[in-house]
């Protein structure tokens, strides 16, 4: 009942028209076109008066249409049952606690427990609750149906001691991801209309700046639900955060940032640079101010840091920098600073702990060997060994030392070294090479002639079949390009898989039936180009064309570089390990090789054996901030491998998020002011959602304009009936 | 008397306007209308616009001696000039209105339909121009409603009768009446004297009347003024209450004629009387007709009339000029 339904009800009063239009009857009129009005006066109407009804039916029908459509403009409902129906049915409240690295700040997690806590406590008979932690990702830990099963009387108890096993972890928040999911998953858990009309969503979080918002723009938002956020308040907001950049090209400085809130008073930061190697001599805690003497200025005075030593050695050394509230500064870090295998900075002068390592691992690079069999120059374009010496570049991560056989034949570790065979070779470097390949070497013949092709044959200990010197009309190209294998992967890609611009003037044919021999590659006529043999642990990779100029362009084309380094990556542990790991990102194993068996140190100090079985990818997902030591076995020996893993530098931004800016970017927010409706709000509301429900106004109109058509019907029936009646008295 | 013996062989013989206005072409039913005019005409003393009227003075040194009637020399041995108004200097323009009113009409047609006073008073426009062209005077239109819609300068020459014709055929319904342009217009163009007739029914305010027509009859032009009427308009006898349209304005107003009647017939009397003594203080011939009437009636009854009253004119008119009596 709104306040207009009193005035619409009035309407019906309109009843009296049909009825007054019926008894009172003006003369028929005609029109009559005259010359001209100037001689007439306009005459009273005539109006006759009628005591009795003529058409009652009409009459009726009239009067009930009006009637009909008075009560439909004032929207009534049916109240007595539908009302039962919604009290009897509960709210279905479903809770979002965070546990992401901010709630680790003084007094968060208490004050987000002791939320939880008043929800609860606020709830009603009826009210069932779904308790959700989330981070990064979404976890449910108690759902609607298990709240049903429980007793009434062990709820709170279950509650709670779920509660007490979690706590805040080290992971990032990611509320763009976290909240459609948990929309999704409340609606999904019932799905009936009825039910999704009283869910309520709490979301019992710090809502820090860094909580990614990025995913709730697209959300489409279902109109039942809203979203009741409880922000905690943090006792400080001065926070200042620590994030690794790592070193520029042609600068091996190690480049760290400092981030300073908006809200910080202080400006004055410390960074303590400590060696968190796991075979360190002594655990080293944290920096001890008084020992700290001022070393002088560094070489970079426009970043104002000063780097200072400690008296004794083992103790750390410390970094200033001056970082005004609301801007971050990037602080140089020596590389001579830098010289344990982990580090640790520490950062100093904030108000919040909790964000303030990092951790770093200085990149061990790999030693690798690649002998080469070969004639040539080292200054002789034409000759091979002047591109092969040019193509494999060293990178941080790896060093490349470059062995001539005929300066004399010194065979590298099998496991580090490439070996490239350019020309024949003697019986006895025939016979060591076999068994370096056993071992596992990778051996990469470039056949000139018949004679080296047959030579791969022989070093993967094959039958050499026919070898001869193929005629090409103008030139072969290759076809048939195996674009999985590592060799070729890096062009598995529409716009890079063209290999029509290198042509090849030159080339052998050879039959290749083994089963364990992989053609890569094939000629256009069909014959094999790029043939690998596996022998055990090592491989064979034969070019049946040379690459040299008189045979193919193979050196001059543009994927040259590509496609040898693609072979060095082959030989273990010279991949590139990924850049930066933060909290939750997988352990990237499967760039130490085709290891199985790993142990894994934590950060914590626990230590995990991992055993993969084959074709499997190890995964091991990192919990906490740290360095991670993975070591295995090898034939070689024993190897170790560290991971700095950090915290995301996001949570560093624990800036309180206002909720506007979350309803600017469409999030549904609930009951804004905070404030319980009064009982006459809620009668009214629950008026206006029965009435909704109901739509009984619909019928009534429909029913209206039905009368209205019949009454149409009808009196033109009468009408023509009576003009009949008319026409024949006439 | 021939005239009485055209009135006495009753209305029959002339052509009853409800077939007459049957006939679509305007050049036929003209030529029906005044070919039962002249048949009476030849016998009756009537004569048409310009009858010739001459005198005599004694001729002088200087007059053209080819004017000299040798037939009173022979007789009388004097000699006298004959002075001629040009013969052919009638110069007559007719006025017709085409206003909206005009198209009311409630008089049946032969064989269904009725015809409006439009219709009527074209072909009596046509007939008074066949008329004057027959005998050698220059007749003109002019057709008008607020505006003058068409004018054809009073000329004779051959192929006028016909351009006549086709303007009258051609005048679709108009707007309102207003005397006062195309009066103007006829005043404009009028160098010398002539005739003006009107052919209206008149409908409208007359206040402007008497200024309109008096300046042309100041200029000695001779007027005529037809008023044509439908015959309801005289009667007003509808049974009906109804919503009564004015063709003009478009007003609308319900009218009961039983109790407007009387009141109505009052103001038309005025009113026509009203037009009527205009015309007659301003020395213009007034012929009331309706639409029922037979046009040779009309046109009979306004020769006479003109002939008396160019009698007592021509007398008045001599006291002021040397030619007072032409009609010129």
């Amino acid at each position: 009942m709104g306040v207009l339904t009193p005035f619409f009800l009035a309407g019906i009063a309109a009843i009296a028209g049909p009825i007054l239009f019926h008894m009172i009857r003006r003369t028929p009129k005609g029109q009559v076109p005259f010359s001209t009005l100037m001689f007439l006066e306009p005459s009273p109407p005539r109006v006759t008066r009628r005591s009795a009804i003529e058409h009652w039916l009409l009459l009726l029908i009239r009067s009930t249409a009006v009637i009909l459509l008075a009560i439909a403009f004032s929207r009534p409902f049916l109240r007595s049952e539908n009302e039962q129906a919604m009290v009897s049915q509960g709210r279905r409240i479903g809770i979002l606690l965070d546990v992401s690295a901010s709630m680790r700040r003084e007094g968060l997690w208490e004050a987000a427990v002791k939320e939880l806590n008043e929800t609860l406590a606020q709830a009603k008979e009826n009210d069932s609750f779904a308790l959700f932690v989330f981070d990064k990702e979404l976890i449910p830990l108690v759902t609607f149906e298990d709240w049903k099963g429980l007793d009434e009387a062990t709820r709170s108890d279950f509650l709670k001691k779920q509660l007490d096993e979690i706590e805040p972890g080290w992971q990032a928040t990611d509320l763009g991801n976290v909240l459609p999911e948990a929309v999704t998953a409340v609606l999904d858990q019932d799905a009936s209309e009825e039910a999704a009309k009283t869910t309520q969503l709490v979301v019992i979080s710090d809502l820090q700046k860094g909580s990614r918002l990025a995913g709730l723009q697209a959300f489409d938002w279902p109109d039942s639900v809203a979203i009741d956020f409880r922000p905690l308040k943090s006792k400080t907001l001065e926070n200042a955060g620590l994030q690794i950049i790592g070193s520029a090209e042609g600068d091996s400085d190690l480049r760290v940032r400092i981030d300073n809130s908006p809200d910080s008073a202080s400006d004055a930061f410390q960074i303590a640079i400590e060696d968190f190697s796991p075979d360190r001599a002594s655990s080293p805690l944290s920096p001890s101010g008084e020992r700290v003497r001022v070393r002088g200025q560094t070489s970079k005075p426009e970043n104002a840091i000063q780097l200072v030593s400690h008296e004794e050695p083992s103790e750390p050394l410390t970094l200033s920098a001056q970082v005004p509230a609301g801007q971050n500064r990037v602080v140089r870090i020596s590389e001579d600073d830098l010289t344990a295998s982990a580090t640790r900075l520490t950062l100093t002068g904030d108000g919040e702990t909790f964000d303030n390592e990092a951790w770093f691992v200085r990149p061990d690079p790999a030693r690798v060997t690649i002998e080469y069999y070969g004639e040539g120059a080292t200054d002789e374009p034409n000759e091979l060994r002047y591109y092969i010496e040019r193509a494999f570049l060293p990178t941080p991560t790896r060093e490349i030392d470059f062995v001539v056989a005929s300066d004399g034949p010194t065979f590298a570790s099998a496991h580090a070294a490439l070996t490239i065979v350019a020309q024949p070779l003697d019986a006895e470097q025939l016979k060591q090479l076999q068994g370096e390949i056993r071992d596992g070497r990778h051996v990469v013949v470039v056949g000139e002639t018949a004679e080296i092709c047959g030579l791969a044959f022989g070093l993967a200990e094959r039958a050499v079949p026919e070898i001869v010197e193929a005629s090409v009309d103008s030139y072969a190209m290759l076809s048939d390009v195996d674009l999985d294998h590592p060799l070729f992967s890096v062009f598995n890609d529409v716009r890079l898989a063209d290999f029509s611009k290198l042509p090849i003037w030159k080339h052998r044919e050879c039959q290749v039936t083994e089963s364990k021999a992989i053609v890569l590659a094939k000629y256009d006529s069909g014959s094999p180009a790029i043939v690998e043999f596996e022998n055990k642990k090592g491989t064979v990779t034969l070019f049946t064309f040379g690459w040299h100029a008189a045979d193919s362009r193979f050196v001059l084309w543009s994927k040259f570089v590509p496609v040898v380094n693609s072979l060095l990556e082959r030989v273990e542990g010279t991949a590139p390990p990924p850049s930066r790991l933060t909290v939750g990102d997988l352990l990237p194993l499967s760039i130490l090789g085709d290891t199985k068996m790993f142990r894994i140190t934590d950060p914590s100090g626990l230590i995990r054996d991992i055993d993969t079985g084959p074709g499997e990818a190890a995964r091991i997902p990192t919990s906490e901030p740290g360095i991670y030591s993975v070591s295995w076995t090898t034939d070689s020996g024993p190897r170790k491998s560290l991971f700095a893993v950090n915290l995301d530098p996001l949570e560093s931004r624990t800036s309180p998020l206002g909720l506007d800016e979350l309803a600017a970017i469409g999030v549904p927010l609930a009951n804004a002011a905070g404030e319980e409706p009064s009982v006459e709000e809620k009668r009214q509301l629950q008026s206006r959602e029965l009435e909704a429900s109901q739509r009984v106004w619909q019928w009534l109109i429909l029913a209206g304009l039905l009368l209205l058509l019949l009454e149409t019907w009808l009196a033109g029936r009468t009408a023509e009936s009576q003009g009949l009646v008319t026409e024949e008295s006439a | 008397m021939p005239a009485t013996k055209t009135q006495s062989s009753g209305l029959s013989r002339y052509a009853d306007p409800a077939v007459l206005m049957r006939i679509r072409s305007l050049d036929l039913r003209v030529r029906s209308v005044m070919d039962g005019f002249y048949n009476g005409l030849h016998r009756s003393p009537l004569h048409g616009f310009s009858v010739e009227f001459s005198e005599y003075r004694q001729y002088t040194e200087g007059d053209d001696p080819r004017f000299i009637d040798w037939k009173i020399a022979a007789r009388s041995d004097r000699y006298f000039i004959k002075l001629f108004e040009d013969e052919t200097n009638l110069r007559c323009h007719l006025v017709l209105d085409n206003s909206k009113s005009m198209s009311f009409g409630t008089t049946p047609r032969e064989k269904g339909g009725t015809y409006t006073k439009a219709d009527y008073a074209k072909t009596l426009c046509g007939c008074l121009a066949y008329a004057l062209i027959e005998q050698r005077d220059a007749a003109g239109l002019v057709v008008f409603d607020e505006e003058v819609d068409e004018y054809i300068p009073a000329r004779f020459r051959h192929g006028q009768l016909r351009q006549i014709y086709m303007a009258l055929e051609k005048a679709e319904g108009g707007k309102s009446t207003d005397l006062t342009k195309p009066l103007e217009r006829v005043a404009g163009q009028m160098r010398k004297r002539g005739m003006v007739i009107v052919i209206s029914d008149f409908l409208a305010p007359i206040d402007g009347l008497e200024r309109d027509l008096g300046y042309l009859a100041s200029s000695g032009h001779e007027l005529v003024v037809f008023q044509v009427l439908d015959p309801q308009e005289l009667n007003f006898e509808f049974d009906e209450p109804a919503l009564f349209t004015d063709l003009e304005t478009g007003e609308q107003l319900y009218i009961d004629p039983d109790q407007t009647r009387d009141s109505y017939r009052t103001k038309l009397e005025e009113h026509l009387a009203r037009v009527k003594k205009t015309c007659e203080k301003l020395g213009a011939v007034y012929e009331l007709t309706t639409t029922d009437r037979p046009l040779e009636l009309a046109l009979t009854e306004f020769f006479v009339r003109r002939q008396h009253q160019r009698a007592r004119g021509g007398r008045v008119s001599q006291k002021r000029g040397r030619n007072p009596g032409r009609a010129g």
